[in-house]
């Protein structure tokens, strides 16, 4: 069956055919020579041009025979195509929430205006609806803040420490976040102390009916300037 | 470039690896057959790949599971394609085994020195068909679920460790999260790390007869390049079926799984002969003990047909039978389906379903998933209410119980029309007590038309769509056949249960007429003391009012139309 003793012919012209060289046994060969590069005649291929069908053996002169040459270069050029194609498509996949920005910036109705004590900065819970990815949860905390009144007005400042994205604390005399130690200013947010590199950020406020309302935002962390998201 | 390739060589073999490999001895030299547990591989690591791809964004769980499957299929790019690749994917890697161990077995790869490899290998259809059933429940679809369902019962069926093992494949007494879970962890770990085994040793073994077949001087021809495009133009075929039934169909979600529905289950197309046996052969006989028997002739094939005493008749049958009785069981699955009413007007109730379950989810799912939006979508709640509170004395279209008008066809024209031409027919109001109203003579029966556009007129959702000619005509004739002087129809008149003891038509078929119907049918604008109906004021709360009144609107397609579900 395979031991048909024809030579090889072009594999465009009759790819039926079976592909054993007659002269090379088939596990002889490839692994005795370490030293030549890479692309010489590992297997029975032949350097068959159409003009020189002839030669059985590899011209020595000519190390990398032409068309085997070109048939790796293609098989690496598929290769590198099939690869590359593969790569685009998962980063299609799984890049796809990336396109999706942070969820935010809502008026968010934060109770009587009464209930704020005068001059003392209180955490507020920012409630609404949250969406994650397919979910649409109805009121969760979006995220807290810290507000104080001053008279009829409110004065509130996101509770996300700016440096690493933890809440901050309110204490005695000043606001603290846990995490790095940063202090802030009770009274305008400024850094008091700590990592933090920036102030606590501003959120915009309104009274209407007596009633508060805060404008839920996200800022960007880690940076000196402020941003929202 | 050579010098860079030989340093590479020098550290680490890479080059002379990629010769050994693409000189690889396949014994026999190039052949078709051979290319197909190659295509088998890769059409096994296109699973791997878009299985992996797909882990990205599920989540198992029975209120999450198909709403992170249907986010796959409708926010994420690409996401459709590579779940239709992974569900058809798996399709052609049962084909590929089954194609490799028919050829495999026609040529005899299971005599010695291959029985090791030949029953690995057989191992190995276990192993497909588990990846196939824990996969299909994953999406947590109507399929998936009554599949499951059914798969499970059949396994509870199984003599002495039934029980057991139904209990184990459910994490439980029932489907829920614990099987998803579970059937997730073995579809994505457990398995595959099976057929990694399993796959590594069968490839060891099928290498190691290699070799000794060729050092006992078998013919062989390198893999490269005679076998290599065999393999990628098989390959290549497969994937073309694969791709195209992917972007064509997709893998298909249908609604969320509801444990209290009439589905009517069917398992994926390569279990379907497993499901036709069933029928044919009932028990644990066609369950276990005829595919069981199967595989193990299987198994014991080298023994029958030994080099020694060669049965080469029965090895053919042994080999040939089961996919041709395969094939033969799937071919009258189908016929048998395509026949059958019930399952095709089932298909077509899921189908329906599953768009909408679909279109409520796209605006976002509750905590509860979309089975909390379906279970309040109220043509369903509706439906589910009348179920309960009406039907024991209403059938619908015949059926439930015989004390009240059948409202199947309720408010569509030949409803209206048949009420006013015969009331006392007992489709209408011939079972009750209610016989004042006389039937329409005959003569009036060319004015029907004009009264049930008159009639339609009454709910202002339908009015635009009406001819006012008609409705004039209608209005005419049923102050000419003196209806109101019993139906209220107008402020002026002195109908209803005031006047005549018959319900006030006027609003008749809108929302609020249904719902104050509803509330208190007893009441002087309706049916005062002649009234036979209990009241649900008390019993239903305003959305289940809600819920009822827009089922009995949808049962006339114009007004369903008219008033959006929400």
């Amino acid at each position: 069956m395979t031991a048909e003793d024809t030579p090889e012919p072009a594999p465009e012209q009759a790819p039926d055919a079976p592909t054993t060289g007659p002269t090379t046994g088939p596990t002889t060969g490839p692994t005795t020579e370490p030293t030549t590069g890479p692309t010489t005649g590992p297997t029975t291929e032949q350097t068959t041009g159409p003009a020189a069908p002839d030669p059985e053996q590899p011209d020595p002169e000519q190390p990398v025979p032409r068309r085997r040459f070109l048939e790796m270069a293609a098989v690496c050029a598929g290769a590198c195509a099939g690869v590359g194609a593969l790569g685009a498509a998962a980063a299609a996949v799984i890049g796809t929430p990336l396109r999706a920005g942070p969820a935010g910036d809502l008026w968010v109705d934060v109770g009587p205006l009464a209930r704020l004590p005068e001059g003392q900065p209180l955490k507020v819970a920012l409630e609404g609806e949250r969406r994650d990815a397919w979910q649409r949860l109805p009121r969760r905390t979006l995220g807290n803040a810290v507000a104080i009144r001053r008279g009829g007005e409110v004065l509130a400042w996101s509770a996300t420490c700016p440096h690493n994205g933890c809440d901050v604390v309110v204490g005695e005399r000043d606001l603290l976040c846990p995490c790095h130690v940063s202090r802030f200013a009770a009274a305008d947010g400024a850094v008091l102390l700590g990592p933090s590199p920036r102030g606590l950020d501003r959120l915009d406020t309104r009274v209407e009916d007596g009633r508060v309302l805060v404008r839920f935002q996200r800022f960007a962390l880690g940076t000196a300037e402020r941003r929202t998201l | 470039m050579r010098r860079w390739l030989a340093a590479l060589e020098d550290r680490t073999g890479a080059a002379s690896l990629a010769r050994r490999l693409l000189a690889r001895p396949v014994p026999d030299g190039p052949r078709w057959r051979h290319a197909l547990p190659a295509a088998l591989v890769a059409a096994v690591l296109v699973q791997a790949i878009t299985g992996v791809a797909m882990t990205f964004y599920y989540a198992p769980g029975a209120t999450i599971a198909w709403e992170s499957v249907l986010h796959l299929e409708e926010r994420v790019v690409l996401g459709g394609l590579v779940r239709g690749l992974h569900a058809f994917g798996a399709g052609a890697v049962v084909v590929l085994l089954a194609a490799h161990l028919v050829s495999a077995g026609l040529s005899r790869a299971y005599r010695r020195p291959r029985e090791a490899a030949w029953i690995s290998g057989l191992l190995l259809v276990p192993l497909a068909l588990g990846f196939g059933l824990t996969g299909y429940l994953l999406p947590w679809d109507q399929k998936g679920y009554w599949a499951t369902q059914v798969a499970v019962g059949i396994a509870r069926a199984t003599p002495l460790v039934g029980d057991v093992a139904g209990q184990v494949m459910q994490g439980g007494g029932d489907l829920g999260t614990l099987t998803l879970t579970r059937f997730y962890a073995v579809h994505t770990l457990v398995l595959p790390l099976g057929l990694l085994v399993l796959g590594a040793v069968h490839v060891a073994l099928v290498r190691r007869a290699a070799a000794a077949r060729l050092a006992e001087g078998a013919v062989a021809a390198p893999w490269w390049p005679g076998q290599a495009w065999r393999d990628g133009l098989v390959f290549a075929a497969v994937a073309l079926v694969v791709v195209v039934l992917a972007a064509a169909r997709g893998a298909g979600l249908e609604a969320p799984a509801d444990p209290a529905s009439d589905y009517s289950p069917r398992p994926e197309w390569y279990f379907a002969p497993l499901r036709q046996l069933l029928t044919v052969v009932p028990g644990p006989w066609g369950s276990l003990v005829l595919p069981g028997g199967v595989l193990l002739l299987l198994l014991a094939l080298p023994w029958l047909d030994h080099p020694d005493r060669p049965r080469p008749r029965l090895a053919r049958a042994i080999v040939l039978g089961p996919p041709l009785a395969a094939l033969a069981l799937g071919v009258q699955a189908a016929v048998v389906d395509a026949g059958d009413r019930e399952h095709q007007a089932a298909r077509t109730r899921a189908e329906a379903e599953a768009a909408l379950a679909r279109r409520l989810a796209r605006d976002g799912v509750p905590p509860g998933g979309a089975a909390e939006l379906l279970w309040a979508h109220p043509p369903l709640r509706g439906r589910r209410l009348f179920q309960t509170r009406c039907q024991g004395c209403h059938p619908l279209d015949g059926v439930g119980g015989e004390e009240a008008a059948d409202l199947g066809p309720f408010l569509t024209d030949a409803w209206l029309e048949g009420v006013i031409r015969d009331p006392r027919d007992p489709r209408f109001f011939g079972r009750t007590e209610l016989d004042t109203m006389p039937a329409l003579e005959r003569e009036d029966w060319p004015k029907l038309p004009a009264l049930v556009a008159f009639l339609r007129a009454q709910d202002p959702a339908l009015a635009p769509k009406l001819d006012p000619a008609l409705v004039a005509a209608g209005e005419e004739a049923y102050f000419a056949l003196e209806c109101h002087t019993c139906h209220a129809i107008t402020d002026a008149d002195e109908g209803g249960a005031l006047g005549g003891g018959a319900p006030s038509l006027q609003g008749y078929g809108t929302p609020e007429w249904l719902t104050a119907f509803l509330r208190d049918p007893g009441h002087e604008r309706f049916y005062g003391d002649s009234n036979l109906m209990p009241a649900y004021g008390g019993e239903l709360d305003d959305d289940e009012l809600a819920a009822l009144v827009v089922f009995l609107r949808g049962r006339d397609p114009a007004r369903a139309a008219a008033t959006p579900d929400r």
